[in-house]
């Protein structure tokens, strides 16, 4: 790889990650566009998490007359009201449903990576002397850059709608929601690039299949994140999610630092 | 002038572990094209791809310089590898599929578009374009970097004749100082092109010469003369419209030739008519 390096041209837009995104967005817009319609209907699920609690906050203390003292209750009810009760966490079903999104504008890195590897052009960049983990770890980096752009997109977006749709309170009261979806999308989307790489090249009869089968995979490793609100209360259920982002960040790099011994090269050729 | 030594050594080399190349062994060191005959599912681009490094070897070891290719990433890049594929981003234009190259691997695009002659291409999509101009790019991926092992699997194949010739001359001017394996179906490409032949056969080396000393021991000439030429010299006139000759060497020809020219008739065409290699091939290919 030295020799290649030396080669290459410096520059973050010349980056290989920023090419496989620009290239990934390149061969479909089609996810794209899903992913924004997708993105209007989790704002509306977060609008909804917002109403819900401070509509909660409002009913839990009947003193409250003006936006600033139900800030402060509504944040109070969530930790010593609400939150301690088991499926109190509720709220935090808003985390898992905002991961849909995400799967979908990660899914035109995992055509493109089937489309290069029907092309022969994982073959080229093996011929360079990159090895499997080289062209993975590209891939990996090009969903991360993507999720990342659109988180900070995203979430924002979100947030500003809660504050002038339902007030600082309702934002207050949603806050760490917000603040572990960015983790959990760049997991979630990192698993399900590295889940269906694999998928691909070591599918034996090439059937297709990657586009719903990545999607299914990808809801899959968000699916314990649904039961979670419901089986604990706010507060544990926020580090129950953190546990699942850090098992779902290991298994992925597990696959990836062991790609060169799980996968042999000539899986990777066309 | 290539100063390097590739060495392969015993190598069995496959998928999923069935090995296609059997025990090949053989060690190239000269300036030149290497021509890598055989038929269909021989293992030509097995053997590529295991020189190239893409597939590690079951058995044996391929060696450049002495040095184990499998364990260096970076002997390795000294190699340029064309596949028959022709590995092309196609949702880019030729200018941007080039540069994505050059970024990953080092060159100039605006160079090789030059001495390709595709500049009427450069804004074009790669899915846009026929087979033979995406292979024309494909090719100038190959000029890209300087590499010191060149191996080009059927780079001329979808190519018209005329295109075919000039890629071919860039080859040639390339091997003068770099060592180049150049797979092939087209036997006349290979007499043309190639100073050594390495002629696989059911995964095995079954030769490995210079196309010199392994030409057939006789052959046939085509002549197309005026009038009939069989009372002159030893021939027999064939459908194809030919009087046909058989020499064993090219004296002979020259020969039959002044005869018939000093009967006053006049000789329109003279010709090879088969390929110096198709017997091997067709005996020791097929």
């Amino acid at each position: 790889m030295a020799m290649i390096k030396d080669g290459r041209k410096s520059g973050i837009l010349n980056s290989p990650a920023v090419v496989t995104a620009r290239r990934a967005f390149g061969i479909t817009k089609t996810y794209i566009a899903i992913a924004a319609f997708m993105s209007v209907m989790a704002i509306a699920v977060w609008g909804n998490v917002m109403y819900v609690n401070s509509g909660a906050a409002t009913a839990s203390n009947s003193t409250a007359l003006n936006s600033s003292a139900g800030n402060a209750i509504s944040s109070n009810a969530i930790v010593t009201g609400i939150g301690s009760k088991a499926g109190s966490g509720t709220p935090l079903l808003a985390l898992p449903l905002d991961m849909v999104p995400f799967l979908m504008i990660a899914t035109p890195v995992v055509l493109l990576f089937v489309y290069d590897k029907n092309n022969g052009v994982l073959e080229y960049m093996l011929s360079l002397g990159m090895t499997q983990r080289d062209i993975y770890m590209q891939y990996l980096k090009a969903t991360l850059l993507i999720a990342l752009i659109y988180s900070v997109i995203f979430i924002p977006a979100v947030l500003a709608y809660g504050y002038v749709v339902y007030g600082a309170s309702a934002v207050a009261a949603v806050l760490p929601i917000p603040f572990l979806a960015i983790p959990f999308a760049l997991v979630v989307v990192g698993f399900l690039v590295m889940a269906m790489m694999g998928f691909s090249v070591l599918q034996k009869t090439r059937a297709g299949s990657n586009q719903p089968l990545g999607l299914a995979i990808g809801w899959a490793s968000t699916a314990p994140a649904y039961l979670v609100p419901f089986i604990f209360p706010f507060e544990t259920a926020i580090y129950a999610d953190i546990v699942i982002i850090v098992a779902l960040a290991a298994v992925t790099l597990i696959f990836l630092l062991s790609a060169g011994k799980l996968i042999r090269r000539e899986k990777f050729l066309p | 002038m290539n100063t390097h030594t590739l060495e392969l050594k015993g190598v069995d080399s496959g998928y999923n572990g069935k090995p296609v190349l059997h025990n090949i062994s053989f060690t190239a060191k000269e300036s030149s094209v290497y021509v890598v005959l055989g038929p269909n599912g021989a293992g030509k681009t097995t053997l590529f791809r295991t020189i190239a490094g893409i597939l590690e070897p079951l058995k044996g070891r391929v060696l450049l310089d002495g040095k184990d290719m499998a364990s260096s990433e970076e002997l390795r890049s000294n190699i340029n590898y064309l596949s028959h594929y022709n590995a092309l981003p196609e949702e880019m234009t030729v200018y941007n599929a080039l540069k994505f190259y050059s970024d990953m691997e080092g060159g100039d695009p605006e160079k090789v578009i030059d001495l390709l002659n595709l500049s009427e291409l450069r804004n074009k999509r790669v899915s846009d374009l026929s087979q033979g101009q995406k292979k024309r790019v494909s090719i100038a991926k190959v000029f890209l970097r300087e590499r010191d092992i060149y191996l080009l699997d059927e780079p001329t194949a979808n190519l018209d004749p005329g295109l075919s010739k000039e890629i071919r001359e860039l080859i040639l001017k390339l091997s003068k100082d770099k060592l180049v394996l150049y797979s092939s179906h087209n036997l006349y490409e290979a007499t043309d092109i190639g100073m050594n032949l390495i002629l696989i056969k059911d995964g095995k080396l079954a030769m490995f010469d210079k196309i010199a000393n392994v030409r057939q021991k006789s052959y046939r000439m085509g002549i197309r003369a005026s009038k009939d030429i069989t009372k002159i010299v030893d021939a027999k006139k064939e459908a194809s419209g030919y009087y046909v000759i058989t020499v064993s060497k090219p004296d002979e020809a020259g020969l039959a030739l002044r005869k018939i020219v000093e009967k006053g008739i006049l000789v329109t065409e003279m010709r090879e008519l088969d390929n110096p290699l198709q017997e091997l091939f067709d005996k020791e290919g097929r």
